[in-house]
Formats: structure tokens, sequence, C-alpha cells
């Protein structure tokens, strides 16, 4: 009944049915191959991770100087506190951190005091370059920067309040290193680490009483310069604690030019101690 | 790696601001003077309008100061200086002194005895509504305001506009009210309003030229309204007179400038002693602090309200009068409100 074409026909059309039916499980598995991959890889890459939690405390100092309010400099100590996460892979530092300060200042000749608050918020992404002689690690990538400052100086009166909004891109650059301290014979790390934003966006008051004009514009180095240092010690807790304790010092500087008469220069110093919970 | 550790050697031992900073101003008698000089050179903001050579009263004063001369020596100096802006809103403070000129009010009556109204009018039957003194003449509300500094509650205003809802008009006493807060303003003048009103423009000092200004911005005036969008919103839209006197400045002297742009209003008494710009402080080198207006306010017509707001009916305090018992000011607003 069935001549050989027909049978031609069948089997081209049986091929064709089997082909059909098997390519999307081939595919399906292809996928689930591929899943499996991708998983082992993130397994993997949170194995080669090592992960902190960073709470610190710090006693500060912060030096101000509003040439749009006074010629006076404004002095004074004060705490601060901060939360963060520091991560390292064998190709990067990712690491975002939240810090807050308060101080309470007086001017140079112990005149009129006010408070000084400052609030940062940053995350850096650095990728480590490779290996470095005499094991030191270095680090370059961009960082994303968000800081608020308030100077309040009740006895000016409709001049008492001035604030600084800033949110930048900039780069940092991290040095690491480890090495054994003489005598206790531990091994510590240190690290140093150096922000420069390159341009960002400000919202800070003008000339005359704060409020009346607003500054908010996109500013680049030059009007604005913004630069931040870390640096510090991380040493273990124990021979068998995974986590670790910092010293750390941070400075914060700010200046920004409005016009030829006014400026504004800020420094803020933390020196801190922090705990490092490892997480990962 | 030398480099690198003399990058971060660098780095470190320069995170010190104070290298970037301006050099601390002297605190000699010399430079005390040249920076308060310089300060209202900079920010004030009537020299134009008040018809002031600035220079002019530099070159008279600054002979006057010598590095030899005592702190009380130097104040006077700069306290003479700064009487010639004729400004209430220019004051330089010491921890022994505040400098000051009063003649906007000190040169006319004082066309204000709140004895005199306590003693014949309020005989105690007065009401105290959070800052305000409250009294009803049977067919004329009368509000006294002392300071705007005193804070102005919702439930306050309630309470009086409905208790004289129905009255032939409110008298709000505002004489001898010196001024303060500026958002009291708004709170008080948005309930004799059903519509928004330009009172006035403002402009600000954005530079240290002479005539450096932003530009005009208008101050509307908007009626008041309630959160709540089933309360309706207590307001008086009947005749109103505001009193004030020479000594209504500041604050209080805006509160008239935007009063007398309502249609209901009358300002009756004596024109009020000006007042129109706020104040920029700062802090000189040796701690003593100096204000100076900053800012020009007018009314819509351009009129330049620094020197005072006119009234609509001028009077003053007859002393006759006043010795019998009777407040001629109050008693033409009385006569006024009634016709």
């Amino acid at each position: 009944m069935f001549n050989q074409y027909s049978m031609k026909i069948i089997k081209l059309a049986l091929m064709l049915s089997l082909t059909f039916l098997l390519l999307p499980m081939s595919s399906n598995a292809q996928k689930a191959e591929r899943k499996k991959e991708r998983k082992a890889k993130r397994e993997q890459k949170k194995e080669n991770q090592t992960s902190f939690l960073v709470l610190e405390s710090a006693a500060t100092y912060s030096n101000n100087q509003d040439l749009s309010t006074s010629n006076q400099l404004y002095s004074g100590a004060g705490v601060g506190f901060s939360l963060g996460e520091f991560k390292v892979t064998p190709k990067s530092i990712q690491d975002y951190e939240i810090l807050g300060l308060g101080t309470n200042f007086i001017s140079s000749q112990g005149g009129v005091s006010g408070y000084d608050f400052l609030v940062t918020m940053n995350y850096g992404h650095l990728f480590i370059l490779d290996k470095q002689p005499n094991d030191w690690q270095i680090a370059v990538g961009p960082k994303l920067d968000f800081l608020t400052q308030v100077r309040v100086l009740s006895p000016l009166g409709n001049s008492a309040t001035h604030w600084d909004g800033l949110l930048t891109l900039g780069a940092a650059t991290r040095v690491h290193k480890k090495i054994e301290l003489p005598f206790i014979h531990k091994e510590v790390q240190f690290y140093s680490e150096a922000h420069l934003p390159i341009a960002g966006y400000i919202n800070r008051p003008s000339f005359g009483l704060p409020g009346w004009e607003v500054i908010h514009q996109v500013a680049y180095i030059g009007n604005l310069f913004r630069l931040e240092t870390e640096n510090g010690i991380i040493f273990p807790i124990g021979r068998h604690n995974n986590n670790a304790f910092r010293i750390n010092y941070n400075w914060d500087f700010f200046r920004y030019r409005d016009n030829e008469a006014y400026r504004v220069i800020t420094g803020h110093h933390a020196l801190g101690f922090g705990l490092m919970v490892r997480l990962r | 790696m030398k480099y690198i550790t003399g990058i971060i050697l660098i780095v470190t031992l320069s995170s010190c601001e104070l290298l970037f900073t301006e050099p601390q101003p002297s605190t000699t008698p010399t430079a005390i003077f040249e920076e308060a000089w310089t300060f209202a050179d900079r920010e004030y903001s009537f020299f134009e309008f008040k018809n002031i050579d600035w220079d002019s009263i530099y070159a008279v004063y600054q002979p006057l100061v010598n590095d030899e001369m005592t702190s009380e020596e130097l104040f006077k100096v700069i306290a003479d200086m700064m009487y010639e802006l004729k400004d209430g809103h220019v004051n330089l403070r010491s921890s022994f002194d505040i400098s000051r000129n009063w003649t906007w009010f000190l040169d006319y009556p004082a066309n204000f005895n709140y004895d005199l109204l306590e003693r014949n009018y309020f005989k105690e039957k007065q009401q105290f509504v959070g800052s305000f003194i409250v009294y009803d003449f049977g067919d004329v509300g009368y509000i006294r305001y002392s300071s705007f500094s005193n804070t102005i509650s919702e439930s306050s205003l309630n309470y009086i506009l409905k208790k004289f809802e129905f009255h032939r008009g409110i008298i709000i006493d505002v004489r001898d009210n010196g001024g303060g807060s500026i958002m009291n303003i708004e709170r008080l003048a948005e309930r004799f309003t059903d519509e928004e009103v330009l009172v006035g423009r403002t402009q600000y000092k954005n530079g240290i030229g002479e005539n450096d200004f932003s530009a005009l911005e208008d101050v509307v005036l908007s009626p008041y309204e309630t959160d709540n969008d089933d309360e309706e919103p207590l307001r008086f839209t009947g005749k109103v007179a505001v009193l004030t006197s020479r000594s209504c400045y500041s604050a209080t002297n805006l509160f008239a400038a935007y009063m007398k742009n309502l249609p209901n209003v009358t300002l009756i008494g004596d024109q009020t002693g000006g007042g129109g710009g706020a104040p920029a402080f700062t802090e000189l080198a040796n701690g003593w602090i100096l204000r100076v207006s900053n800012t020009a306010t007018f009314m819509p017509d351009g009129f330049n309200i620094e020197g005072g707001v006119p009234v609509d009916v001028a009077e003053d305090m007859d002393d006759t009068a006043a010795q019998n018992g009777f407040d001629t000011i109050l008693e033409t607003a009385l006569f006024l409100l009634r016709q």
C-alpha cells in the first residue's frame, strides 16, 4: 500500500516531528545548564567575596568659614557616627557609607557660637589594579556622593542658617597593605583612600540673606572643590574571630566660590573607632 | 611604592583646611572699623533711597579711629557712623551696649497710651485671647496686637472673628508695635480679604555693588483658607480701621502696607515709623554683631515703605482730650466705622 515514495515522506515527517519535539527540550536543557552555570559562578563569586558591616563612632572637629556671613573662622568639636558595608572581591572593592556628625563651634574670638551638622552618603565601586610590588593593593574607580552640611549661628538672626547641599560624581583611589606590627606580631591592614568629586549639583544660599536667593546649579572643579580622605588601620579581633575593628581618620574638605567676595570653606575631621562585622 | 607613600603622606599631612581659609581679620580698632564700614557698604540696601554718600561718611569717621583707643571709644565712633544711616534696623551689638537710631519715633508724638485705654475704655472688661487683647464696643470690635513676635493662633482669630462677625467694623490697634516675625503678618492680614490682592513688591541685595539688586518680586496676600473643606474659613470683610503710630516699625510697618491695599481698610493715626528692609547680620573680628538692612519693600505703586506708610486719616492724640480720658485716634476710628 505504501510505496517507496510514501515511505520517504512518512520518514521525513517523523524526523521533522521528532526534531520539533526534541528541539525545545534540548533548548530547555541548555537554558537549565546555563542557569546552573550562572548560579555556580555567583556562588563562586560569593565564596571569593569578603563583606563587612561597619559601625563606627567618632570624635569630630570642624573648621568653617562662610564669607557670605562673616570673615570669622568658626571651630569646634563634636561627635559622629557612621554605618556602612564594605565588600571586597579579587577584582573589586565596593563600599557604601552613611556618616553623620555634629559639632558645637565658636568664632575664633570666642564670640558667636553655634552648631554645625554634616551628613554624607556615598557609594564607590573601585577596581583593583593588577598585582603590585610588596603586597600593595591599589584600586581606582568612580564614587557617587551626597553631602549636606548645615551651620546654625542663632545670634546672627536672619543670617543664622547656612547650608550646602551637594550631589557629585567623582573618582576615588584606595591603597591597601597588610603589615605585621612589631612586638605584638599581629598582621593588620593599612588603607588610605582619596575621593575627588569631578562634577555635581550644588544647592546653597547665594549673596545676602540665606533663603532669599538660592544657588542651584551644576558645578565643576574650579568653583567647586571637595576632597575626602580616609586613612586607617584594620585590626583582627582574635585569631578565631572573623570580625575586626578599625581606627579610621576621615577628612572632608569643601570649598565653593560664589563670587570673588564670597566663598565658603569647610573642613571636617573625624577620628573613629569602628567595629567591622564580617557578613561573608 | 615610594611615590605612593609620598602621596599618602602629603594627603594625610595636608588634611588641614586652614591652609585654604582666608586669614583671620585683625582685631585692631582700625581693622574693626574697616570691617564694619565694608559690611555696610556691601550689604546695605538704602544708600540711594536715603541719598547717603557712604564714602564721604567714611572720610569723616575713619580719621577718628586709632589703634590706641578703647573698645568703648571705638564702639562710639562706629555707632555714630551707623547712626548716619537713620535706620532702626542698623545696630551694632557689643557686650556693653547696642547702637541705635530711634529718631523715627522719638522725634514724634507717642500717640498711644495703654493706661488710658485700660482705665477709661476697657475698665477690666477686655478679654485676653491668645496674644490679643479684645474689647467689644457693642457694634464695633477692638483688637489690640502689641508685638508681631507674639504667636498668632488660628483658634484665637477664629474666636475673635466669630465674636465680631456681625459688627459694623473692627479696629486693629497696632500702635506702639515695634515689629517681630513677618510670618505673623500674613496670618493676621489674610483674615480681612476674600480675594488675592497684590500688596507689595520686594527686592534684595544680590551683589556687592551699591545698585546690585534682584528683580522685584510680587507679594500677594491670599485669603485665609482652612485645611478642612467642610469648614467655612472665618474672615471679616466689613469695615476695618488699623490704628498706627510712629512706633510702628519693621513687621508692623509691613502689616500696615499690606492692609492699606485692602479696599475695606482705613489707616488712622500717624504714619508708621518705617523699616522696610530685612537686616543681614555679621560677626566682626572682635565678636561684636552688626546688622544692616539688606532688602527693600515697595507698595504696588512703587512707593518705598522704608520711610513709613502714610495713613488715610491723619490724627494725633489730643493731650487735653487724653487728660479727660479720651483717645482721639480711637474715637476717630469709632466714628468712621459707625458711619
